[in-house]
């Protein structure tokens, strides 16, 4: 028989603390998803999932332990804990103080609708077969549509340490999204449109069909330009894909291991005047919105990055600790996994921002980015950058769209070389708040 | 799971108009210790558990997944399915019943299980890891060595009257290097794994693989920048095979296939590759990462050539795929866990050995780029659009292997590159890996000998 949340979390905790530890904390999660893909007119696959797991960690004279389980029985449980408390031997210390009870702030993130739950698996079908239709009837060039699906979600996660600490915070969302492929004589070219909302009323299937299907136009006949230095503008459906692949270089761990380029830069210049880059946990209905972080730690707005001055980085209690900094809110943790800290949304501020026709505007030559094929040559550690784009060369008033081109460079370098943003963002809830970015020249070979 | 029980949810299953039902009952146990900067950071263990449940209506699958063992639970999860189902599908004949023996001796597949770190010698496996890499230069920094575990025991029963046990173990040891010089930042990774216990580790020269991971990272630290543009490449053995895996290995699935989603749609029988080029896809290998007794549906694995000499043969398929797509049961239905329906995935795939020597291929290539070591990369399988970075590279010019090169990618489409594959080595080797797709991620193998492809596109600096 299945313990309730706050029995396992109650359990898990009084188990490690007879067991020998001096603390412990336990995260307890379950979630609840439906989705449905379609393809030609049929629904092809439904699934319906529910999770539970339960997460330990244990300190023993500080050293820590981790475990967790699925099976949410008593005795799985208590096995739980012992498996933690047994590899507390073995690690070392973190020297951590964990999260005394305070009063968590009331406010509403919105993460929350009710309506997501009613999003069901007959208007998920209408709504891939009204896209679907759509897609099919708006160009000849449309060839086939792979990739079509909906689905809903929801979340529930208890925190809780055996300093009394006990928090939850629930999610739900829905979303939808569409890839097509458009062929003509030269290549086969995909588009893809789709988004996570908190309401299902948000969600306009046509809009996506249409805008996946002239993605997808708008890139065939494109062909390699010749190789050298241009200014580039990150349209903002890249600039967090981007981005993405180096802010590990802002987790304080990765800089207190020699992981990151940042090591010893507080303080100094590493982007443009005017350039701010915050962790950004308020902001209503965002998919990173937390009142409280994985370790309980109030969380607030707080700038790493201040008029292109690099001002901090993001910690966990063992990080601040190291530091002998106060705790900053931003632990991150799943069930299976040991504490790590993130952006509690990732935010860019976007108050001195342009439109991209205005940036593109900026130069006579410049490649618009839309498309990125991979991160893997880009290396989060040394900043090196290789990867391959597609996009449009606006040139002389003309338009030209570009493939089978890559670009290289370093990031730190390119963060520097940022010449302006955009004033918009890609739509939905995923928490990453990035406009468009302009750089004065990356390095284009094909 | 009682074998009672399950009968009577596939019953119940079948009579709510399934013409296929699936139980898929997992418990996995998983083990990780992990030492960086010289400090045992993190030692884990934890259990996962849950039940899959598949129905089959013609060629619509319904998935549905709970970590309850309640007889209840899973009666409403049928219920749930079924009246979730949109009544607009397509017929399909899934054929013939699961039948066969496997071809892979399960026995070989036990092994030790993780006890205590210190006893079972995990603690000095990652010292010695982290000493050896320590030891090659000054310049390195940082190391993080793990070795993970994990051992799943499962039944799979299906509404035919199948019923098969399964008990699978892994063991993954990897080791990462930072090295720096003059605020140069470089990394260097090794991470072999096998399909057993931690008997794997005896047999693992650590000190080798230490080494190699941080004599990497310290030479790349005085590379140049690459050079760009259409060239012949030289890719290495072993994860080299990653780019096959990618750009040919995905559009060979019947996933890709049912979907219409791959340029080889149509071409059995038809010249794909050069013909130097054979590429097989094995689940029989003992031991290897991606080897299974039986695939995730229950059909024993087989070892499948996907193209002889340049021809292409077949796909990968799980038994929908089969079905629907018209080709043979290859034994490849794979899911992450309890969590995904399966589908057609890979194994342990690769180019199979040609008959040049390392110094034939560089000399026949002249002038171009040695990519020894490759990274990981990315594929569109729709498109077959590929892209992927070198870890180690050097310039070859006139036959000769000149400076070191960093910061190279290899960009192309999957079609289009296979017969341009020119050369094919003897120097066949495998490598480990995860990949990622619609169940989840699997462990499989990826491999291949040296081979020249002529040219390719180069991205790079300079």
């Amino acid at each position: 028989m299945n313990l309730s949340p706050q029995e396992a979390l109650d359990l898990v905790l009084e188990t490690a603390r007879k067991g020998g530890a001096q603390d412990a904390d336990a995260l307890y999660e379950e979630s609840e998803s439906l989705s449905l893909d379609v393809f030609e007119g049929a629904m092809k696959n439904l699934e319906r999932s529910d999770s539970v797991g339960l997460g330990l960690r244990v300190l023993v004279d500080g050293r820590p332990g981790y475990s967790f389980t699925e099976r949410l029985t008593a005795q799985s449980v208590r096995r739980c804990a012992e498996d933690a408390l047994a590899l507390a031997a073995f690690t070392d210390s973190l020297g951590i103080q964990l999260t005394e009870p305070s009063t968590v702030s009331q406010l509403d993130l919105g993460v929350h609708d009710d309506a997501a739950l009613d999003y069901g698996p007959a208007r998920m079908l209408e709504q891939c077969l009204e896209a679907e239709d759509l897609a099919r009837t708006l160009d000849a060039r449309v060839v086939n549509i792979p990739h079509l699906g909906a689905s809903r979600s929801s979340g529930r996660s208890l925190l809780g340490n055996t300093r009394g600490f006990r928090g939850e915070r629930c999610s739900a969302s829905v979303s939808l999204g569409i890839g097509v492929v458009a062929r003509d004589s030269s290549a086969d070219k995909m588009g893809w449109d789709g988004a996570t909302w908190r309401h299902p009323g948000a969600i306009e299937p046509r809009a996506i069909a249409q805008t996946a299907v002239e993605r997808a136009i708008s890139l065939l006949g494109a062909r390699p330009i010749p190789s050298g230095p241009l200014p580039v503008l990150f349209d903002e459906r890249v600039s967090g894909q981007f981005l993405g692949i180096f802010l590990g270089a802002f987790l304080a761990d990765s800089v207190q291991k020699g992981q990151s380029r940042l090591v010893g830069r507080i303080g100094e210049r590493i982007a443009p005047a005017g350039f701010h880059l915050f962790t950004s946990p308020h902001l209503p209905t965002m998919s990173g919105s937390r009142l409280f972080d994985a370790e309980g730690v109030s969380t607030t707005k707080r700038a790493l990055v201040e008029d292109g001055i690099l001002r901090g980085f993001l910690h966990n209690l063992e990080t601040s600790t190291r530091e002998g900094i106060a705790p900053t809110g931003d632990a991150h943790r799943g069930y299976t996994g040991r504490v790590s800290a993130g952006f509690s949304n990732v935010e860019i501020d976007r108050s001195a921002g342009r439109s991209n026709k205005e940036l593109l505007s900026k130069f006579p030559r410049i490649l618009h980015v839309v498309k990125l094929e991979g991160s893997t040559g880009c290396n989060p550690v040394s900043g090196d950058v290789s990867i391959g784009v597609q996009g449009f060369l606006h040139e002389n008033g003309g338009i030209i769209p570009v493939d089978r081109v890559s670009l290289s460079g370093n990031f730190f370098d390119i963060l520097v070389d940022v010449v302006g943003w955009g004033d918009a963002v890609r739509p939905g809830v995923h928490g990453q708040i990035l406009p468009s970015l302009l750089v004065r020249s990356l390095q284009l070979a094909s | 799971m009682d074998p009672i029980q399950a009968r009577r949810i596939l019953d119940h299953a079948c009579a709510r108009g399934a013409g296929f039902a699936e139980l898929f009952v997992e418990e996995t146990r998983f083990s990780s210790i992990q030492l960086r900067d010289r400090r045992v950071e993190s030692a884990s263990a934890g259990t996962e558990f849950g039940i899959g449940l598949r129905m089959i209506f013609g060629a619509q699958v319904l998935y549905g997944h709970t970590s309850r063992e309640d007889l209840g639970a899973l009666e409403r999860l049928v219920e749930d399915l079924a009246q979730a189902r949109p009544r607009n599908g397509q017929d399909l004949d899934l054929g013939d019943p699961i039948t066969g023996r496997s071809f892979v001796d399960a026995s070989a597949r036990m092994g030790r299980d993780p006890s205590d770190p210190q006893k079972d010698g995990r603690l000095a496996v990652l010292r010695l890891a982290d000493e050896s890499a320590r030891a090659v230069s000054s310049r390195v920094v940082q190391a993080t060595i793990g070795i993970l575990h994990r051992r799943t025991r499962l039944t799979l029963f299906n509404s035919e009257g199948l019923q098969r046990e399964g008990d699978r173990t892994w063991t993954r040891f990897n080791v990462g290097v930072i090295a720096e010089h003059q605020g140069v930042r470089q990394t260097g990774s090794e991470a072999p794994g096998e399909g057993r216990g931690l008997e794997f580790l005896d047999g693992l020269d650590v000190v080798a693989n230490a080494r190699a991971a941080a004599d990497r990272a310290v030479r790349m630290l005085d590379a140049s920048p690459a050079p760009a543009g259409e060239m012949p490449v030289l890719i290495g053995n072993g994860f080299g095979g990653v780019i096959f895996h990618e750009a040919c290995g995905h559009p060979l699935e019947t996933e890709a296939l049912r979907r219409k989603a791959t340029p080889f749609a149509g071409r059995i029988g038809e010249m794909v590759a050069h013909p130097c080029l054979t590429a097989i896809d094995d689940g029989t290998i003992p031991h290897a990462w991606g080897s299974l007794e039986f695939d995730d549906e229950g059909t024993p694995t087989t070892r499948t050539t996907l193209i002889e000499n340049g021809v292409l043969r077949t796909f990968l398929s799980d038994r929908i795929g089969a079905a629907e797509c018209g080709v043979p049961r290859s034994g490849s239905a794979r899911r992450e866990s309890y969590r995904y329906a399966p589908v057609s995935r890979m194994r342990n795939t690769f180019i199979a050995a040609g008959e040049s020597s390392q110094e034939d291929l560089l000399a026949s290539m002249g002038d171009g780029l040695w990519a020894v070591r490759m990274g990981g990369g990315s594929v569109n399988p729709a498109t077959g659009e590929f892209n992927f970075a070198v870890e180690e590279g050097y310039l070859v010019k006139g036959g000769k292997v000149g400076a070191a090169v960093r910061g190279a990618t290899l960009t192309g489409k999957g079609h289009e590159i296979m017969p341009r594959i020119r050369m094919v080595g003897r120097d066949l080797e495998m490598a480990p890996g995860t990949c990622g797709a619609a169940s989840g991620l699997v462990p499989v193998c990826v491999g291949q000998p040296s081979i020249l492809v002529d040219p390719i596109l180069v991205g790079g600096r300079s």
